[in-house]
C-alpha cells in the first residue's frame, strides 16, 4: 500500500491529524492494533467544568465516532486490529495481521499514546487485579464490571475520576487508599505528595472534595490542607478515601479475596494496626508513560524527561522529530489528555503537510497557538510539571539543532 | 608478592578469565565499559557446538572447553541452564550431503566420533523436521548453556575470590613506560597492573590503537530471532547445512547480499522460546536489525519445521561476532609489548570457548605449562605478513 | 451463564447480538464483537490462563493490549490477547496451547 502518510494510533491525536491531512488533499492511511478506532478516549465519559453548559457532558465513545465518521468521508484509510512492527525510512511500516503486508509513505506520524506504569504489591498478580485504564475500559467501553466490591489503590486524579465513573455504573467502591510504602512504590504512597496531585484533578466535577482539597493544598492553606490528612477519613460522593491507610497486601488464593489496610502516619510510615476488607476486585494507579517503541525502533532520537512521563522522542514546537519525515502528536510526547491530544494532531498534520508541499488550513503558529488553548482548556491535568516538561524539551530541541547545524551528528 | 591484573571486558571471556586468574590467587580487577555481558555475550544463542568447529586447533581447544563445561555449574555455585542434548548437522540438497559426509570424515580423524542420521533417524530425533531432508549428522555430546548465568556466574565466581569488578568504566588508554604496559586508563582515572588482558571481543582493535598496534578483529553482525513460548520440541541443538558446507569447504564467496548467508541455527530456551539464527554482515558497528534478515531467517526457518509457520516471532536482535581473517581467536602474549595479553576474536566460538580461554590465560600468565600449543592462537601470526 | 456483571448505561453499543462460544469447552454466550475477556468477565470469569512459570492463575489485568496477561488460545491460535480480539459465534477459546509439532504421523 502507497499513500501520502501513514498515522500510527487511532486515538484522538491520530483522527484529528487524519482529518486535517485529508483536507489539504493527503492520502491518509491510520494503523492501529486495538480492534475499534478511538484509542483511550473510547473510554472517556465524565463532566468537564471547563466546558460551556451544552457541551458539559464529555462522551469519547461519541467524540470517536463524529471522528471516525468526519475522516472516513475525507478518504482516511482506517485499519484496526492490525499491528505496526516495524518501520524504517523513509517511511516503510511492516505489518502484521494484514492481508497488506506493508505500508509506504513519504511521512510518518506516531500517535501512540501512553502505557500504564506498573504498581507492584504484594498479590497484585491474582486474577480480579487490574489497573485503573482496564477499570476504565471495562466499565465505559465494554460496560462490564470489574467486580462487585472494588478496592482502588492510587490517589491521582485519574484513579479518582475512575472510581466516581465506577460508582455511577454501579459497582461499589469500597474505598480508595495510596499503596504501602515499597521499594517500589516511592513517591506514590506519600500522604502529603498524594495531596499535591490532587490539586491538578481540582477542577474535575462533580467533585467538591477535590475543588475542596485542591484549593486547600494549592494556597496559603497547605497547613491546612495537611491537618486534613490526620482526619480518618474524607469522602468522595460517598467513596471513603483513605489517607491515613495504606493497602499492603491483596489476598486471596486463585482471585482476589481481600485486601489488607495498614494504618499509617502521615509520611506514610506504618503504625501496626491492620485492617482486613472483603473485596473481589482491586484497581491498581501508578501513573502513564509513553509508548515510544516504534520511535526507537524508527532512530529517531528519544531522551528521558520526567515531566513529561518518561522517555519521550526528541521532537520540536512544530512536532517534527530527528528523524526526517517522523511526526509525533499526543501522549506520545508526554501525558496531557485527550483535548491536547486533538490539538497536536493538528499541529503535527499542519507540519505535515507544509512538508509535503501542500497548503493546510492554518499557519503552524495558529496550530501552536490551540495547542495552548487545548492545556488551558484540559479539566485534568495528568502531570503537575507539565509545562516545565515542554519547556525543557523545546531546550533540548533547540540543543541539539545547534549541535546537528555544528556538523555535528544529532546527539542527546 | 602478588601479581596484579586488569582484564579489561566484562563478557564471556572477561568474566572467566578474571575468575581462573583470581582461583590462581592472582589480584585481579576486571574493568567494564557497561555491564556484564552487555556486548556480543548478550546477543548469543545457546550453543556449545563441538561439530561446527573447524578440525584442527580450533577444535581441539573447544573439546577441552566442553569438557570443562560438564562441572562448571557445581564449581561456579550456579544454575546456568546447561544441557548435555546432543547436536544434529541437516543437510537438504545433494550438494550438502556430499560436503557434510567430507565434513564427518575429517572430524571423526580428528576424534569426533559423528554419527550420520538417514531421514527417518534424523525425524526421530527431532521431530517435526521437513519431507525433504536429506539427512542430518549426530552428536551426542554437543551441548547448550545460557551465556548470560554464565558471564554473571563467572563474574560472581570471581568476587568471591577476591576480584574486584569495575562497571560502568570504559577504558580508553593502555598506559606505556617503554616497550612495556603498565596499566590502563578509564574516563580519568589511571589504573596500573604487571598485566592488562584485553578481552574486549569486537572493541579490542581501538584500544590498541592507543599503541598502534593492528588487531585484526572485525564485527561480523549477526540477527537472532525470539519466538513466542512453545511447548518442549527442540531437543538438540540443530544446524542447517548449508552455512556450515560453505564454511568448512571454505567457499565463502562474501556475498553482497547477506540474506543470502542466512545460515539457519536453533535452539529452544528453558523459559520455551526458540532462539533462530542467523545471518552474517560485515556492517560495522551497527547493531539495527533488518526486516529482510528477518523474513529470510524465518523462510529458513519454516522450510526446515513447517509446523513454525504458525508460530509468532516476539522480538529481534543483532550482535557483532568479532571475526578474524582464520577463524581462530588470538590468544596469548603480544610479541614486542611486554605486560600485555589478548583474549578476543573468538567469532561463533565464544560461548563454547569461555572456559579454556579463562583457563588457559591464567595458566600462562601463573607460568604454569597449559598442555595446548599456544603458537596458532598468537598474534604475531598476523605480524609475521610483511607487506613489501 | 449471564451474572449480572453487565452495567447499564447510557453509554452503551447499539444493536449487539447475543452470541455462543467456548472457553475450554465450557459453553458460553457474549455480545458478538466484544473483546473475549469482556465476555469472560461477563460470565463471572477472571482467570484466563495460568502462569507458565510459577503455574498461578491470571486474568486481565491492563486491559488494553500491552500486558498480554489476558492471552488465551483462540480459535487454535496462540497468545491473542483476549482484551483485543473480538467475539464471534462459535469462538473456541482454551487457556492451554494446542500448537503441536508434528501432526499425527500419516
Amino acid at each position: 500500500m502507497n499513500v501520502d502518510v501513514a498515522v500510527i494510533g487511532c486515538g484522538p491525536a491520530g483522527l484529528t491529524a487524519s482529518i486535517e491531512m485529508a483536507q489539504s488533499g493527503l492520502s491518509v492511511v491510520i494503523i492501529d492494533e486495538y480492534y475499534r478506532p478511538g484509542g483511550r478516549l473510547l473510554g472517556q465519559l465524565y463532566d468537564d467544568p471547563k466546558a460551556p453548559v451544552h457541551q458539559r457532558r464529555w462522551d469519547g465513545k461519541k467524540v470517536t465516532q463524529e471522528l471516525v465518521e468526519q475522516a472516513i468521508r475525507l478518504g482516511v484509510q482506517i485499519v484496526c486490529g492490525v499491528t505496526a512492527w516495524s518501520v524504517a525510512p523513509r517511511w516503510k511500516v511492516e505489518l502484521s495481521g494484514s492481508e497488506v503486508k506493508s505500508v509506504q509513505a513519504k511521512a510518518l506520524l506516531l500517535a501512540t499514546g501512553a502505557a500504564e506504569k506498573a504498581l507492584p504489591m504484594s498479590g497484585w498478580t491474582l486474577p480480579g487485579v487490574v489497573s485503573v485504564g482496564a477499570a476504565q475500559t471495562f466499565t465505559n467501553v465494554h460496560q462490564v464490571a470489574i467486580g462487585k466490591k472494588v478496592m482502588v489503590v492510587g490517589v491521582d486524579p485519574l484513579a479518582l475520576s475512575v472510581a466516581m465513573e465506577m460508582k455511577h455504573a454501579g459497582i461499589q467502591v469500597v474505598g480508595i487508599a495510596l499503596p504501602s510504602q515499597s521499594a517500589v512504590t516511592g513517591k506514590l504512597s506519600s500522604p502529603e505528595d498524594a495531596l499535591s496531585k490532587l490539586a491538578e484533578a481540582a477542577d474535575l466535577a462533580p467533585n467538591p472534595f477535590l475543588r475542596m482539597m485542591g484549593r486547600l493544598v494549592a494556597g496559603s492553606l497547605r497547613k491546612v490542607a495537611i491537618h486534613a490528612l490526620s482526619l480518618p477519613l474524607l469522602r468522595l460522593e460517598g467513596i471513603p478515601v483513605y489517607l491515613r491507610k495504606a493497602v499492603a497486601r491483596i489476598e486471596g488464593e486463585h482471585e482476589v479475596k481481600a485486601v489488607t489496610l495498614q494504618d499509617v502516619t502521615v509520611q506514610g510510615v506504618p503504625t501496626g494496626r491492620e485492617e482486613r476488607i472483603e473485596v473481589d476486585a482491586v484497581c491498581l494507579s501508578a501513573g502513564l508513560y509513553p509508548l515510544v517503541e516504534l520511535a526507537q525502533v524508527a532512530g529517531c532520537s528519544v531522551t528521558h524527561v520526567p515531566e513529561l512521563g518518561g522517555l519521550v522522542p526528541l521532537h520540536g514546537k512544530d512536532l517534527s522529530t530527528t528523524a526526517d519525515g517522523l511526526y509525533v502528536a499526543g501522549n506520545i510526547t508526554g501525558i496531557e489528555g485527550a483535548k491536547v491530544a486533538m490539538a497536536q494532531g493538528k499541529l503535527a498534520a499542519v507540519s505535515i503537510v507544509q512538508s509535503l508541499g501542500k497548503a493546510p488550513s492554518m499557519s503552524k503558529d495558529d496550530a501552536m497557538h490551540a495547542v495552548e488553548q487545548a492545556r488551558d482548556l484540559s479539566p485534568i491535568r495528568f502531570l503537575p510539571q507539565i509545562l516545565e516538561g515542554r519547556a525543557i524539551m523545546d531546550q533540548l530541541w533547540q540543543e541539539a539543532w545547534r549541535k546537528k547545524e555544528g556538523g555535528q551528528a544529532w546527539m542527546i | 608478592m602478588k601479581q596484579k591484573v586488569i582484564v579489561v571486558g566484562g563478557g564471556l571471556i572477561g568474566t572467566s578469565t578474571a575468575y581462573y586468574l583470581s582461583k590462581e590467587g592472582i589480584d585481579v580487577t576486571l574493568v567494564e565499559s557497561q555491564d556484564i555481558a552487555s556486548g556480543t555475550s548478550g546477543a548469543c544463542d545457546k550453543a556449545i557446538m563441538m561439530q561446527s568447529k573447524a578440525p584442527g586447533p580450533v577444535l581441539d581447544l573447544a573439546l577441552k572447553s566442553a569438557l570443562m563445561y560438564k562441572g562448571l555449574e557445581e564449581e561456579l555455585e550456579a544454575d546456568l541452564e546447561y544441557r548435555e542434548g546432543g547436536g544434529m548437522i541437516l543437510f537438504e540438497t545433494q550438494q550438502e550431503l556430499e560436503a557434510i559426509h567430507r565434513l564427518v570424515a575429517r572430524q571423526r580423524e580428528a576424534g569426533l566420533d559423528v554419527q550420520l542420521l538417514t531421514r527417518d533417524e534424523a525425524r526421530r530425533r527431532q521431530p517435526g523436521l521437513a519431507d525433504h531432508i536429506l539427512g542430518s549428522t549426530w552428536w551426542d555430546h554437543d551441548a547448550e548453556v545460557n551465556p548470560l548465568l554464565v558471564s554473571f556466574a563467572f563474574a560472581k565466581a570471581a568476587q568471591r575470590m577476591g576480584a574486584i569488578i569495575r562497571l560502568g568504566a570504559k577504558v580508553t588508554k593502555l598506559l606505556t613506560d617503554g616497550d612495556r604496559i603498565v596499566g590502563i586508563e578509564c574516563a580519568s582515572e589511571k589504573m596500573y597492573a604487571d598485566l592488562v588482558i584485553v578481552a574486549m571481543g569486537v572493541w579490542t582493535p581501538q584500544l590498541l590503537k592507543s599503541i598502534n598496534l593492528d588487531v585484526p578483529i572485525i564485527p561480523r553482525k549477526g540477527q537472532i530471532l525470539v519466538s513466542e513460548r512453545l511447548p518442549d520440541f527442540v531437543n538438540c541443538n540443530v544446524l542447517g547445512g548449508a552455512y556450515i558446507a560453505a564454511k568448512m569447504e571454505k567457499k565463502m564467496a562474501e556475498s553482497s547480499n547477506p540474506i543470502d548467508s542466512v545460515g539457519l541455527s536453533l535452539g529452544q530456551t528453558s523459559s520455551g522460546t526458540l532462539l533462530i539464527g542467523g545471518s552474517r554482515e560485515f556492517a560495522g558497528y551497527d547493531f539495527q536489525t533488518n526486516v529482510e534478515i528477518s523474513r529470510a531467517i524465518s523462510k529458513a526457518a519454516t522450510r526446515v519445521f513447517p509446523a513454525l509457520e504458525q508460530v509468532r516471532i516476539l522480538r529481534t536482535f543483532a550482535g557483532l561476532r568479532p571475526f578474524t581473517p582464520d577463524g581462530k581467536p588470538i590468544l596469548g602474549p603480544v610479541e614486542g609489548w611486554e605486560g600485555l595479553f589478548l583474549a578476543a576474536g573468538h567469532e561463533g566460538d565464544g560461548v563454547a570457548l569461555s572456559p579454556i580461554t579463562g583457563k588457559l590465560l591464567a595458566q600462562i600468565v601463573c607460568g604454569m605449562d597449559p598442555g595446548i600449543d599456544v603458537s596458532p592462537f598468537l598474534l604475531s601470526r598476523f605480524q609475521s605478513t610483511v607487506s613489501v | 451463564m449471564m451474572t449480572n456483571t453487565r452495567l447499564f448505561s447510557t453509554n452503551k453499543d447499539e444493536g449487539q447480538r447475543h452470541v455462543s462460544f467456548t472457553f475450554n469447552g465450557m459453553e458460553l454466550t457474549g455480545y458478538e464483537g466484544e473483546p473475549i475477556a469482556a465476555a469472560l468477565l461477563a460470565n463471572g470469569i477472571k482467570t484466563i490462563r495460568t502462569c507458565e512459570v510459577t503455574k498461578e492463575p491470571r486474568g486481565i489485568f491492563c486491559g488494553i493490549g500491552h500486558c498480554y496477561e489476558c492471552r488465551a488460545e483462540v480459535d487454535g491460535i496462540s497468545n491473542q490477547r483476549t482484551c483485543m480480539t473480538p467475539l464471534r459465534s462459535g469462538t473456541q477459546v482454551s487457556s492451554h496451547s494446542s500448537w503441536q509439532i508434528e501432526e499425527a504421523r500419516k
